[in-house]
């Protein structure tokens, strides 16, 4: 005896990766990731916009600003997120999220090293450091892609589209400095926007849970 | 065309399937948990969809099974209660799901 056709239709098992899906999105639903990135990203572009425009050396404070991104985004986790959703840790990356991620950083490096030969020597370090920071940018564009794969949310690849285009227009603006203002602060205010859209849909869609919840879960 | 002795041959797995794992609660707990490093009570309610009540009965039964274990933990400087899946649980799971796709392929019809 077979099952009706309409019930057997999609009926398989959820495989490993389709719940291991389902829990890396449930834990990325609160925009947190977006937001903390995005402050970071914005830190980044007002260090080097105090530093390059208006030669206000932040290198003291550069070492505290992921520092307190990180702090702030555990903070906020801690007290809005975990007690509405609960708490998972995920097991490690799978290898082939880990093979893509090295491919992505390898390929980005291989760019490099073939633009500075093209040019016929070493560039001097003050020259090197720009492109540094597009290959740092390129790197996150590519874990923000593999992020959007692993959580399935959509916005994560736009993020990554939007790091991508960043890059492309600051090689396109003429003075550095600018070009690299340019391109850590477009997406840097676009991901804590994004971000903080993000979670306040989410304290939305999961109100705050009754003290008998709470107590369940301690 | 089998024969009824052979469809019954092909079906006896069927009476040694794992019937800790068998009830759909307990495998969508398991399920989780195999897919996790480790979680709470609230994390796997809202992905099971359970109450409170038959979340906590099930789990009593995956762990005097041996499937899950409970430990109690600082994460963040919190306490807090997590669940995680035994290596007997994740092996458990797999030979369940290995089981039940080799009977559901020498089902009849």
């Amino acid at each position: 005896m077979s099952l009706p056709e309409s019930e057997n239709q999609g009926r398989r098992f959820p495989d490993d990766a389709d719940v291991q899906r389902r829990a890396y999105r449930a834990l990325n639903e609160d925009g947190l990731v977006d937001f903390a990135v995005g402050l970071g990203l914005s830190f980044a572009a007002l260090y080097i916009g105090l530093w390059r425009l208006a030669g206000v050396n932040m290198t003291a404070w550069s070492g505290l600003a992921p520092i307190l991104v990180m702090l702030i985004a555990r903070g906020l986790r801690r007290r809005f997120v975990y007690p509405r959703i609960g708490y998972a840790r995920i097991r490690n990356a799978s290898p082939a999220i880990l093979l893509m991620a090295a491919l992505t950083l390898l390929l980005v490096a291989g760019v490099v090293v073939m633009t500075i030969y093209a040019r016929r020597g070493v560039r001097p370090p003050a020259m090197l450091f720009p492109w540094l920071l597009r290959l740092f940018a390129l790197a996150g564009a590519g874990t923000l892609a593999l992020m959007g794969c692993r959580t399935g949310w959509v916005r994560f690849y736009v993020h990554a589209g939007v790091v991508l285009v960043s890059v492309l227009a600051s090689l396109a603006v003429r003075n550095t400095s600018y070009g690299l203002t340019l391109m850590l602060g477009l997406p840097g205010i676009i991901l804590l926007a994004t971000g903080l859209v993000v979670f306040g849909f989410f304290l939305r869609r999961h109100p705050k849970p009754t003290p008998e919840a709470m107590h369940a879960n301690s | 065309m089998p024969t009824p002795e052979a469809e019954t041959r092909d079906l006896q797995p069927l009476a040694e399937i794992d019937r800790v794992i068998h009830e759909p609660a307990r495998l969508a707990i398991l399920g989780v948990l195999s897919a996790v490093d480790s979680a709470d009570f609230l994390f796997l309610q809202n992905q099971t969809g359970l109450t409170g009540g038959n979340l906590s009965s099930h789990m009593t039964r995956l762990e005097e099974a041996g499937y899950v274990e409970v430990t109690k933990e600082f994460v963040d400087r919190m306490p807090r209660t997590l669940l995680r899946a035994t290596k007997k649980g994740r092996v458990a799971l797999r030979q369940y799901k290995k089981s039940m796709l080799h009977l559901l392929k020498a089902l009849p019809g």
